[in-house]
């Protein structure tokens, strides 16, 4: 069985824009995402609600492995969960994204519909969307998955051949796969696509097993499905041919929307108690949104990262350190060295276990990391550290927060400004001219923070 | 008791010269009873790094202010960032402006050429991420060879003269043509 390490390994996820649409405030909400992005507004703009859309996407994942019976229990019920209490729509999250595989790169989105019927939670519909190199897009439904092709992209085959029997064959396979329209893949044998990821990397060793058998298992569904068995060994190698350049991108944009359900950390409120506690750890490797799990996930990952040696010298001194360490009877425990004395868990402070969690986040390359209020137990020179880790990493970050002292150390094109349009829905906003906001600034002589909150974002 | 306060680009400036103050003690470069702290520049360029410059000035001996150019030109930066200096501070505060980045003189020193993008040549030889820059600075400049070249780079000599002089002489802007 593969792990979340082993799927990783070799594949790139850059996560690039969220929409979300009926889930609270967010009715119709989207969000172009930079390497930073610092949600601000007043209480009840939505900014926390944003950060839950995040948490709804990964609770999906842990329902299809028999976690989670229903998601929406969360919010006490759909009706919290959904636009304006209204039961009869969905709610729709979707990612745009790039995944970088093998050297070969592909643009994608992949869009969930969710909803409940009869108290139960229910899977209404996956999207996924090939944007480049080139465009086609899966429809996955329980009872039926169809593929959405582009003319275009079948005439090429036209212009490759030159043979006669050849360009006859190919006019066949496209009858048959009836170009630009809706090719339905009928009694799919799994009913979601990230339920095919999942079981896949239940059975795989590996991420280019995971992907190659995908591939070859939505293939056969194809084939199948258009009784292309039967049509010839000429036909079905033409067919083997095309959908290759089908299906393989779209493996790939399903692999890499399960490594952001499955990667993405969401931090909420931290226990710290927990983490104080001794224990035997288990092998995990995702730290839970609770941070509870941060000791069975070091003793997982096998050594204390450099990353996190290194911002525990920055907060406490180059002579700093932080190890693992065991009790008698085995238990596993975080121990700090502050250079002069040691520092057992009753003695650490809160803010350096989140600091530990947040530079474990980064150096697995969690695809997104959000975290409601940033600003809590950390100071202001530590949250300094961790906005330039964050700027100098490959994951995306999506921070809540009231401080000022946050607000003034941004630029800003990380800012993004909430508020609620005259239906109470939140819409996002950037700043149009990030490049005049320091002259104004300086003209103005007033801080970022007093900027914004004094009509600078009018 | 000489007080100084070196302001820097980001976080992980901060850390370099926790580890150059170190190595300048070792080395009796720097007499143990210079305070040296640092701090990275408050976010954008604004009224509030004016202030905290302000009071940098006032209360400390020596205020540096440590940047990079990132190619865009050292004049050009130098100026920039001297407007926040208050008229009647100027002169105590010392710009010192890298061509690139400070990773150049981690290359430097090790007698490799300084291109456009240092931190990115090291990515590419010692799979280098910006949090290592304290530990690859300090494992730098422990070899006395990379020690001796580095202290003639003309940026760093810069700031050790910024650093290590005792008079309180007005500095002039050096403006690097």
């Amino acid at each position: 069985m593969a792990d979340i390490d082993e799927v990783m390994k070799g594949i790139e996820v850059k996560v690039k824009k969220l929409r979300v649409r009926n889930f609270k405030s967010l009715k119709d909400f989207e969000l172009d995402l930079q390497r930073l992005n610092v949600i601000i507004g007043p209480n009840g703009s939505g900014k926390t609600n944003s950060i839950e859309a995040l948490k709804l996407f990964k609770m999906v994942l842990d329902y299809l492995r028999g976690e989670e019976i229903n998601p929406f229990l969360e919010w006490w019920g759909y009706k919290n969960a959904v636009w304006k209490g209204d039961e009869n729509l969905p709610i729709t999250i979707d990612f745009e994204y790039s995944v970088t595989y093998k050297d070969k790169s592909v643009d994608s989105s992949y869009e969930i519909t969710v909803a409940e019927s009869d108290k139960e939670f229910k899977i209404l519909e996956e999207r996924i969307s090939i944007l480049s190199p080139l465009e086609v897009t899966l429809l996955a439904r329980s009872d039926l998955w169809k593929l959405i092709l582009k003319r275009e992209l079948l005439e090429k085959y036209y212009t490759k051949v030159s043979e006669e029997e050849i360009i006859k064959l190919r006019l066949e396979v496209l009858d048959k796969l009836k170009a630009n329209q809706e090719v339905e893949i009928k009694e799919s044998p799994h009913r979601y696509l990230m339920k095919l990821v999942l079981d896949m990397i239940k059975i795989m060793a590996d991420t280019e097993s995971v992907v190659g058998f995908m591939h070859d298992n939505i293939c056969d569904s194809i084939s199948e499905s258009l009784g292309l068995d039967a049509m010839g060994y000429h036909l079905s190698i033409v067919l083997d041919d095309l959908l290759d350049d089908l299906v393989y991108p779209i493996t790939l944009g399903a692999v890499g929307a399960y490594i952001i359900a499955e990667g993405t950390i969401i931090l909420g409120r931290i226990e710290y108690k927990a983490i104080r506690e001794p224990i035997h750890p288990k092998r995990e490797l995702i730290i839970s949104g609770d941070g509870s799990n941060l000791i069975s996930v070091l003793s997982s990952v096998g050594e204390i990262p450099e990353r996190v040696v290194n911002s525990i010298k920055y907060v406490f001194g180059m002579d700093s350190n932080v190890r693992l360490e065991t009790t008698s009877d085995g238990r596993a425990y975080l121990k700090f060295y502050d250079g002069k004395s040691e520092l057992n868990p009753p003695s650490v402070p809160d803010g350096l276990y989140k600091l530990v969690i947040l530079e474990l986040a980064l150096e697995r390359n969690a695809p997104i990391i959000a975290c409601d209020e940033i600003e809590n137990s950390l100071h202001a020179r530590t949250i300094r550290y961790v906005i330039d880790e964050i700027r100098n990493s490959s994951s995306v970050g999506i921070f809540a927060t009231h401080s000022p002292a946050v607000i003034d150390i941004l630029r800003p094109e990380e800012v993004v400004i909430l508020e609620k349009d005259q239906e109470g829905a939140t819409k996002p906003h950037r700043f149009e001219k990030p490049a005049e906001i320091s002259a104004k600034l300086n003209k103005l002589g007033v801080t970022f923070s007093e900027y914004i909150l004094y009509g600078g974002y009018a | 008791m000489p007080k100084i306060f070196v302001f820097t680009e980001d976080s992980y400036g901060v850390g370099v010269i926790e580890i150059l103050k170190r190595k300048l003690h070792t080395e009796r470069m720097l007499p143990w009873d210079h305070r040296i702290k640092s701090d990275a520049i408050p976010g954008l360029c604004s009224s509030k790094f004016k202030r905290a410059l302000e009071t940098a000035c006032e209360e400390y001996d020596k205020v540096v202010i440590l940047v990079d150019a990132h190619g865009e030109g050292e004049k050009h930066v130098k100026n920039r960032e001297s407007v926040h200096v208050p008229d009647h501070y100027k002169g105590k505060a010392h710009i010192i402006v890298n061509k690139y980045e400070i990773e150049e003189w981690i290359l430097y020193a090790k007698g490799h050429k300084i291109r456009n993008k240092p931190s990115e040549e090291l990515k590419k030889s010692i799979r280098y991420e910006k949090h290592m820059l304290p530990d690859v600075f300090r494992r730098t400049i422990d070899n006395s060879k990379c020690w001796r070249r580095l202290m003639n780079y003309a940026k760093f000599k810069e700031l050790l003269k910024a650093l290590t002089r005792n008079d309180r002489e007005a500095y002039a802007f050096i403006v690097q043509a």
